[in-house]
């Protein structure tokens, strides 16, 4: 990104920032800097909007009362994407969302992403096959805010009805999902040969806590080192809401040999536990798997 | 409002990229001079693209700048791109235009797609040379349109740099119309650099250009006008007759415009080959044709012909690769109607056909036409009056020995000078030592001289794929159930597999090489011997682009070593890969599926009924055979939610098949049709149906083109008259109920008529019946009554009602759960892990849900419940072999096995009582003894 950029950036942080996130629920509770869920939701806003999503793919509050519908028809219209601004900072790292269903149009192309423009920030676009689930991404563990800005929150939905029950910009999760590895923010990249730690962190405890992997497109399941699970022990004292595993990672199935940050999707299988759902997280990482 | 308002316009000149590559273009409203130097003022006020970057296959960032900036006017898109090269002495520059070599030269790609839509989009390629090529791709890059759509271009090579400036107006995006059109395109620029074998794009791609959804997005685009929703479609010369020194032919001209495109328009066709011709034509709204007689023609041959309709400063049009084709003499036989031979077994009293002659009128004048033939037992001549171009003859053929007869025609002037003459061949074929198959003109295949309904299926236990010992002993191959097609009745010459070497070929429209031929030749030699009914040529050629001219060569040699069988292509696109087929299936599928909470979609049987149609259609005025391929799996391995059709949507696309004149059914299975319990019961109550109607079937007499009133439109009908008896077959393809009347006047004779499968009678009133049909039902009505011994509908489906309540046997804690159920097993190839464990619960217990692989000594599987915890005292287990199996619960944090107080073991099961109650979050299944034969069917938990 060039100084220009930034300098636009920085411009619209300046230039708007008392004005952002109108209708978005601000500052619920200490832990949450915003969040939208769909109550007074509208969808008139421009490109730069900051009090409401922009003009296209429309967000429509769920009649049953929680949340909001994404409502992707080809043979309708063809408008897949919204966005709107809003407010970022470096005291909110994780951006969590939550779809509860999925409808999708028999025989189209089927697609969801939810996009925080933060620098070096996960990319995930689900292309194929949408679950539902909590998904939970550290759009600034390589450091992308720096301070509290306005930024772009993009969403592109295709051929699909998704019911989310909310999107909201958080210091910690309830649950969520973390790879890293004792030389990723030094390297900034994970490589074959390092030990990867995976750790899972819940809300309440757990009896057993395992990890799936797989390919954002198509949901393709990948195996690491040969397994399609990695189980994860309790971390002692941590009364089971602390699960952990340190892997020497030698190798992730699948044909790409770089799965670029946000391309693996790391499926938590929680059992025992409140949360009846799949918690979703990602690699924050480059992960560069050699020559295949 | 003014921050706003500047922070945008900031924005807007920086072009900043919020959401993945963005660029917004710039109106403009002077002219482009279009030099490739990119000097005009409006140049330097667009955005710039910034750099690009590798494909991911590539390490690094490309070692040299590429960019581009967009501009835009009210008739056309601009984009001039930058590529600095310090190798401007290596640059490879070979290719012409509307070649794909452009490709291999250093070249600049960009892909359009004006809807956004991110599926089908515009290919343009330009080399450094300003060699041009373009192509418009569907499916999301896997598959191919002709384009040759109309654009403009200019290079410019500097010291260490060349440019380019490409200028395409919206109407040149034909295939897209107007209303489709949106302010913002998907949109990439990528870039060959062969001089250091650098691939970059703008948009980040992973390792091809071809994947739309990846592309960045233009902002910013005025659309097309409706004005200019103009397309030709097809263009072809046919009836090519000497004239002069060169020849006339018929131009047609395929043409869908909008009703504000219609109007005069003057056509020129800028070719030498069509001697540059140029007509006023008067286009008419939406779809017509245009038909030009006598085109004068330099030559005969292929070429890409620039077709303009031009209008005030305006050209619309395409390149089109018309194809002249000029035979001064062309035979076409209707006895023998298949491939000019008598069959075994087949009458060959006569040989009637007609020579068809391209010769003006001019020169045929007082000509005449002589007949002779030879061989084969026969040999005389005759000589024939020419009526116009034809000469129609009739051979005495009573005389016919097997061999071949050499048909030949010379047409003499009336001084007895020949001017044109023409061979061809008839055979008579020997009695075959093997099964002998052909096509009649039912459109029915005749196996040893019967007329077959062919009843079978693709895929099978039988064909590779998998299937459990206890469902292979149920059914022991699927031959008990219906007539062919497990291995050995058909014979694979896939040319991709048999000459892997050559495999690059099949995408290109040219003659096989000798080595491909060789090894289709040596196919057909190793299987003489084998009692088979027809070759396999090709699999869905259409999702993989392969070249329909490629397999007609394949299948015209094919045709030549071995008229005894026939040639079956599968594929969706009927129409294309006809010609290189005697017999094509087409799979058109429902793909079912269930929502978050279960319930099911609705799925659209009008899907497969235009598939169906399209392939009636293709196979008009042919000798050939339409089969049907539904459905008869589901994409579990894919999609948690998927589904198997259900007993009316396969009973319903099954009948529309055959109602639109499929003469075979051959359901795709994988390995087990039984794995959804509606579905196997609608294919086997459709096989004994078929096997009842199939006389009817396959009788000469034609279908009757009934009148069907239907305020859907969604209902099909056929019947079928055949020595006073009476087919009629009614399909109502729509999801809601539908009030139908058909009438035709054959009806007329039948005073009382019988539902098939039913106790129920219809009386036609002056050749009318009236029903009301049920969504998705199918009426059968038949006079006499055709279904001796068979079960009723009714009975038919208190018998799948019962058997679908049997699945959930009274306190089965996992019956119907698989989807909520996360499963790990014994690693095995990841692709099947989403159907695992559904069937697994699914209540089916001779259907397998998991198979060890073969290289293991222990097998296991592992249930773990997110959702739910399992509270049960008693477990029982389908599969085999379950010798040693352990059965394990997860408690406190370790595999606990559990040791049952009573076992009951039969051949398939085990049923386990522990003796008291346990609760887990997962269990694990591990089968020690099984040496990599381990099978798992089903686990049910009390």
């Amino acid at each position: 990104m060039n100084g220009l950029k930034y300098l636009g950036l920085v411009a619209i942080a300046v230039l708007s920032y008392t004005n952002i996130n109108a209708e978005m629920v601000i500052n619920p509770d200490d832990n949450t800097l915003w969040m939208e869920n769909g109550k007074g939701i509208k969808n008139e806003g421009s490109e730069s909007s900051e009090d409401n999503w922009k003009t296209g793919l429309k967000l429509l509050p769920d009649p049953a009362g929680e949340g909001f519908i994404i409502n992707s028809n080809s043979d309708v219209d063809k408008l897949y994407a919204t966005g709107r601004y809003v407010k970022a900072s470096p005291d909110y790292p994780w951006m969590v969302w939550e779809v509860t269903a999925v409808a999708p149009i028999p025989g189209k192309y089927l697609g969801l992403s939810m996009q925080l423009a933060v620098k070096d920030s996960p990319y995930s676009e689900l292309a194929g096959n949408i679950p539902t689930g909590i998904f939970v991404r550290n759009v600034n563990d390589r450091g992308g805010v720096t301070q509290e800005s306005s930024v772009y929150l993009s969403i592109y939905a295709y051929n699909s009805k998704i019911n989310v029950k909310y999107i909201k910009l958080v210091k910690k999760p309830d649950y969520y999902v973390e790879m890293k590895s004792d030389t990723a923010a030094q390297k900034q990249k994970i490589e074959l040969g390092d030990n990867v730690i995976f750790k899972v962190y819940l809300k309440e405890s757990a009896e057993d806590v395992s990890l799936r992997f797989h390919h954002v497109y198509v949901l393709a399941q990948l195996n690491v080192n040969g397994e399609q699970a990695v189980q994860l022990k309790s971390e002692d004292g941590s009364d089971g809401k602390v699960w952990s595993a340190t892997v020497p990672l030698k190798s992730i199935s699948g044909n790409s040999k770089l799965l670029k940050p946000g391309e693996l999707l790391i499926k938590t299988v929680i059992l025992g536990g409140q949360v009846k759902v799949p918690v979703w997280g990602t690699n924050t990482y480059p992960i560069e798997l050699g020559k295949k | 409002m003014r921050k706003f308002i500047l922070a945008a316009v900031l924005l807007s000149a920086i072009g900043f990229s919020m959401s993945g590559q963005t660029i917004k273009v710039l109106p403009i409203s002077d002219k482009i001079t279009l030099d490739g130097q990119l000097t005009e003022d409006a140049w330097t006020k667009a955005a710039d693209s910034g750099p690009f970057t590798f494909l991911q296959s590539y390490k690094g960032s490309p070692t040299v700048v590429t960019d581009f900036k967009v501009l835009a006017d009210d008739d056309a898109l601009y984009v001039g791109i930058t590529c600095r090269e310090p190798l401007m002495d290596k640059l490879r520059m070979v290719s012409s235009d509307r070649e794909s070599t452009v490709f291999q030269d250093d070249c600049v790609e960009i892909f359009i797609d004006p809807t956004n839509n991110r599926v089908n989009y515009y290919h343009f390629a330009l080399s450094a040379n300003n060699a041009q090529f373009n192509i418009y791709k569907i499916e999301g890059g896997a598959n191919s349109n002709l384009y040759g759509g109309f654009w403009e271009s200019a290079v410019f090579r500097g010291k260490d740099f060349w440019s380019a400036e490409i200028r395409i107006p919206y109407r040149s995006f034909f295939y897209t119309s107007s209303a489709d059109f949106k302010n913002e395109w998907a949109f990439n620029v990528g870039r060959e650099r062969q001089t250091a074998f650098e691939i970059s794009a703008w948009a980040k791609m992973k390792t091809s250009f071809h994947a739309p959804v990846l592309f960045g997005t233009l902002t910013g685009l005025p659309a097309k006008k409706t004005s200019e929703d103009l397309k030709i479609d097809v263009v072809s010369c046919d009836n090519l007759a000497q004239s002069g020194d060169g020849y006339t032919g018929e131009l047609q001209m395929l043409i869908e415009a909008s009703k504000e495109a219609a109007g005069k328009y003057r056509l020129e066709l800028d070719s030498a080959e069509l001697n540059n011709y140029s007509a006023e034509v008067n286009i008419l709204p939406g779809k017509s044709t245009i038909t030009l007689k006598n085109v004068k023609i330099k030559s005969p041959g292929k070429f890409s012909v620039p077709c303009k309709l031009i209008r005030g400063d305006k050209a619309f049009g395409r390149y089109y690769p018309v194809s002249l084709k000029y035979a001064p003499v062309e035979f076409v036989f209707s006895e023998p109607f298949y491939k000019n031979c008598f069959y075994p077994g087949q009458q060959h009293n006569k040989i009637i056909g007609t020579a068809k002659v391209n010769l003006s009128q001019k020169i045929l004048k007082n000509c005449k036409a002589i007949i002779e033939v030879n061989g084969a037992g026969l040999a005389g001549q005759m000589e024939c009056q020419i009526a116009g171009t034809d000469v129609n003859f009739e051979l005495d053929a009573t005389k016919m020995i097997p061999g071949k007869a050499v048909i030949t025609i010379k047409v003499a002037s009336a001084d007895n000078k020949v001017i044109a003459g023409e061979t061809s061949e008839v055979r008579m074929l020997e009695s075959h030592r093997t099964t002998v198959a052909w096509v009649d003109r039912g459109h029915n295949l005749v196996v040893d001289g019967k007329p077959v309904f062919l009843i079978g299926w693709l895929g099978g236990a039988n064909n590779n794929y998998f299937a459990s010992k206890s469902y292979l002993e149920k059914y022991p191959t699927t031959k008990d159930k219906c007539s062919v097609l497990v291995e050995g009745d058909i014979v694979g010459l896939e040319p991709e597999r048999l000459a892997p070497e050559f495999k690059s070929e099949i995408y290109k429209d040219i003659k096989p090489s000798p080595q491909v031929f060789e090894k289709i030749k040596k196919e057909i030699a190793a299987n003489r011997n084998k009692n088979f009914w027809f070759y396999y040529l090709c699999d869905e050629p259409e999702c993989r682009g392969l070249s329909a001219i490629y397999l007609k060569y394949i299948y015209d040699y094919v045709k030549e070593l071995d008229p005894y069988h026939p040639v079956a292509i599968t594929s969706r696109e009927p129409k294309v890969f006809i010609d290189a087929c005697d017999i094509i299936t087409s799979h058109f599928y429902l793909n079912p599926r269930l929502n978050q909470n279960f319930k099911r979609n609705s799925v659209s049987v009008g899907t497969c009924r235009n598939g169906w149609k399209s392939a009636q259609e293709a196979i008009k005025g042919r000798s050939a055979v339409f089969m049907i391929c539904p459905q008869a799996f589901n994409y579990g391995m894919h999609d948690i939610f998927a589904d198997n059709p259900n007993f009316d949507e396969t009973n319903a696309t099954v009948w529309d098949g055959i109602v639109h004149g499929a003469k075979g059914c051959v359901p795709f299975m994988y390995s087990m049709y039984t794995s959804g319990i509606g579905m196997h019961y609608a294919f086997d109550s459709i096989y004994e149906s078929l096997a009842a109607l199939s006389d009817m079937l396959t009788a000469p007499e034609p279908m009757l083109p009934v009148k069907v009133e239907c305020a859907s439109g969604m209902v099909g009908a056929m019947l079928k008259v055949v020595g006073g008896k009476a087919l009629l077959i009614v399909v109502n393809t729509d999801n809601k109920p539908a009030k139908i009347t058909v009438a035709d006047d054959a009806l007329k004779q039948f005073d009382k008529l019988f539902t098939f499968r039913d106790l129920s009678t219809v009386m036609p009133v002056d050749g009318k019946l009236e029903f009301n049909l049920a969504p998705l039902e199918v009426k059968i009505i038949t006079s006499p009554k055709m279904d001796k011994g068979l079960t009723t509908m009714p009975q038919l489906r208190e018998k799948l009602a019962a058997a679908e309540k049997a699945l959930a046997k009274p306190g089965n804690i996992l019956f119907g759960r698989g989807r909520e159920i996360d499963c790990t097993w014994s690693p095995e190839q990841p692709t099947d892990f989403y159907s695992i464990p559904i069937s697994l619960t699914d209540g089916i217990t001779d259907v397998f849900g998991w198979r060890q692989r073969p290289d293991e000594k222990i097998g296991w599987v592992e249930m773990a419940f997110p959702t739910f915890v399992p509270k049960f005292s008693r477990a029982v287990i389908y599969g085999y072999p379950l010798d040693g199996m352990e059965f394990l619960i997860w408690k406190d944090g370790k595999w606990l096995k559990l040791e049952p107080v009573s076992v009951k073991r039969e051949k398939y099961s085990v049923d386990m009582d522990f003796g008291k109650q346990y609760k887990t979050i997962k269990i694990k299944i591990v089968l020690p003894n099984t040496r990599g034969n381990g099978e798992l069917y089903e686990v049910e938990l009390y």
